[in-house]
């Protein structure tokens, strides 16, 4: 009844129907790199010698800072890449059963950056063979300070409330820091070790997407409009600030 | 000699010996009390106030019994501070009880339950500071409370010293009085001068500036937000330090300011003691290490600035602070005593 090339295009717009509903069901996605303008930042050797494990665990591989690194391929890793703005207005999104971990590792914190979402459980343990306390001042949540003095110990807390950032230290440990993001949607990321972030699941719409780094007190800001659930890509360059010229009290 | 005045003058001899013994645990109870302030400086300089997060236990166990080997980084710190606070405590009730058991004047046994109250209440605000987890007004009083105990243990020493007595009133001339009166002016300066410094500590103003003697190489510090933007970029990048706000920069330099008045408060009466009390050997003695700790202490100053506020520098200004604060206190009380005759 019908000709063979009316069957071909029909099954082909089925395909396409399917493959784009199939796009808006996963959502858009916004991906991209941070990346560093100018000489890799040479990042500074810690003294650790205040506690034997952490000076036996490093004494051939030195802790270095993590206050900035800067990948071997022209990156920033620990940028936390958020949507600011855009989203549905009046919309809750549902927490994530899946629970973040923070570790104490090697005398520092896995990972350093971290995003999570307001209501979800955090698992922060210890897996050093030394004692490290937990110490948080958020200013929209609540703030603990909790010790775990053998390895293998873990407690679990959540955050209630949006907050960037939540700081994370250890005063066993004074060079110990992490920041943790409480949101109150699942659209986020951190850069990794080649700069890269990938937000996905996003509906269509126009956003105001923000970075936070812990080194440079201003955000980045981007507007990124989405639709039909494509994946659109940006970069935010970084890079050492220039020292102004003094005018004065 | 006679039975009974042989026993009076052995009684009267036995009761002067423990009356030097009694100056003499007096005395290491103020050093005790120095060496602890000392110590709660260095957990402030090392960030070290909340490395054991519970108290009265150490990570949950008896603080008398935590083993050694687990004294490690910040615990060190502040865990051998608890140590040196409970000994103090300890020698407090020593001392209170030896004093009310002894044939000492009344005040000076309420000075020693004084001495107790405050120590006991030290210790209860030190626990406070680390149960609301390092609140800047407990903190602040925690190290005041640590200068007025020390100043109590301290008076105990010098009014048990043998070889003093106190001054009646119709003995006081009218250049005593005024003396006496400066002495209270330069140890309220002093002690204030110490809150001040204790308020930019637990502000993290410490290195707010981070010259001297200029300020970011001004007589004055910045007034405005925008000016302070570029030294926060020189101070993240070039010094690695922490960006710092309007407030901080201004309470370190109230600190400064605070020294100036110290300075200027202690060379009148430095000067006064030379014009006036030149004779009184204890008073121009008193005067005369005030005018050396006084050089000493802003000279440590400076250098705790240069040095990034290096630990054992820090420690050590803080120490002078409390030295002269002391002698200050030693000065004015020799006010009070004449040497008997």
């Amino acid at each position: 009844m019908f000709s063979k090339r009316t069957m071909m295009a029909a099954l082909a717009a089925a395909f396409v129907c399917s493959a784009a509903q199939l796009a808006w069901a996963d959502g858009g996605v916004i991906k991209g790199l941070a990346s560093w303008e100018g000489e890799p930042y040479k990042r500074k050797p810690i003294q650790v010698s205040a506690d034997p494990h952490c000076a036996k665990i490093h004494s051939d591989d030195p802790l270095l800072s993590e206050k900035l690194v800067t990948n071997p391929n022209g990156t920033v890793r620990d940028v936390f890449v958020y949507v600011k703005s855009g989203l549905p207005v009046g919309k809750t999104w549902p927490v994530s059963s899946e629970k973040v971990v923070l570790d104490q590792n090697g005398c520092h914190y896995v990972p350093h950056v971290f995003g999570m979402m307001a209501g979800q459980e955090l698992i922060v343990r210890n897996s050093d063979n030394t004692a490290h306390n937990i110490n948080t001042s958020p200013k929209n949540n609540e703030g603990f300070n909790k010790g775990q003095p053998k390895k293998g110990m873990e407690f679990t807390e959540t955050f209630e409330n949006r907050e960037i950032m939540v700081k994370f230290k250890c005063d066993v440990h004074p060079w110990m820091s992490a920041y943790c993001a409480v949101m109150d949607h699942p659209f986020f990321a951190t850069t990794d070790e080649e700069g890269h972030f990938e937000i996905t699941g996003l509906p269509d719409g126009e956003y105001v997407i923000a970075t936070w780094h812990e080194r440079f007190k201003k955000a980045q800001e981007q507007t990124v409009v989405i639709s039909g659930g494509e994946t659109k890509e940006v970069e935010f360059v970084f890079k050492r600030p220039k020292k102004k010229k003094k005018k004065g009290n | 000699m006679s039975t009974t005045a042989s026993t009076s003058v052995y009684a009267t001899s036995s009761r002067s010996s423990a009356d030097l013994w009694l100056h003499r645990f007096a005395v290491v109870v103020a050093v005790c009390t120095f060496c602890l302030i000392l110590a709660g400086s260095m957990v402030t300089t090392t960030g070290s106030g909340l490395a054991v997060p519970d108290w009265p236990t150490t990570y949950g166990q008896n603080m008398f019994t935590y083993p050694p080997s687990r004294w490690v980084g910040g615990i060190l710190y502040e865990h051998v501070h608890r140590l040196i606070g409970a000994s103090v405590g300890v020698l407090m009730i020593v001392l209170c009880l030896w004093l009310w058991f002894s044939c000492r004047p009344r005040r000076l046994k309420w000075l020693g339950s004084a001495a107790l109250l405050a120590v006991c209440l030290q210790g209860l605000l030190g626990g406070l500071t680390v149960i609301f987890r390092l609140p800047t007004w407990i903190s602040v009083a925690h190290a005041g409370l640590a200068e007025i105990c020390f100043c109590i243990a301290l008076s105990i020493a010098v009014l048990t010293a043998p070889g003093w007595r106190a001054i009646a009133a119709g003995e006081l001339t009218i250049e005593q009085a005024k003396l006496r009166r400066f002495c209270k002016v330069v140890l309220a300066c002093v002690f204030l001068q110490i809150i001040l410094g204790a308020l930019m500590r637990h502000t993290q103003s410490g290195l707010a500036i981070t010259d001297f003697p200029l300020a970011y190489g001004s007589l004055i510090p910045p007034t405005s937000s925008a000016a302070l933007e570029s030294i926060n970029i020189e101070r993240v990048w070039e010094l690695e330090l922490e960006p710092v706000n309007l407030a901080q920069v201004w309470i370190h330099f109230a600190h400064r300011v605070g020294a100036l008045v110290v300075v200027l408060a202690a060379v009148i009466l430095v000067r006064r003691v030379f014009a006036h009390f030149s004779g009184r050997k204890e008073l121009v003695a008193a005067a005369m290490v005030l005018s050396g700790l006084l050089i000493l202490q802003i000279l440590l100053g400076a250098v705790t600035i240069w040095s990034q506020a290096s630990l054992h520098v820090t420690t050590a200004h803080v120490g002078v602070g409390v030295l002269m604060l002391g002698s200050s206190l030693v000065l004015l009380l020799r006010t009070w005593t004449h040497p008997r005759r």
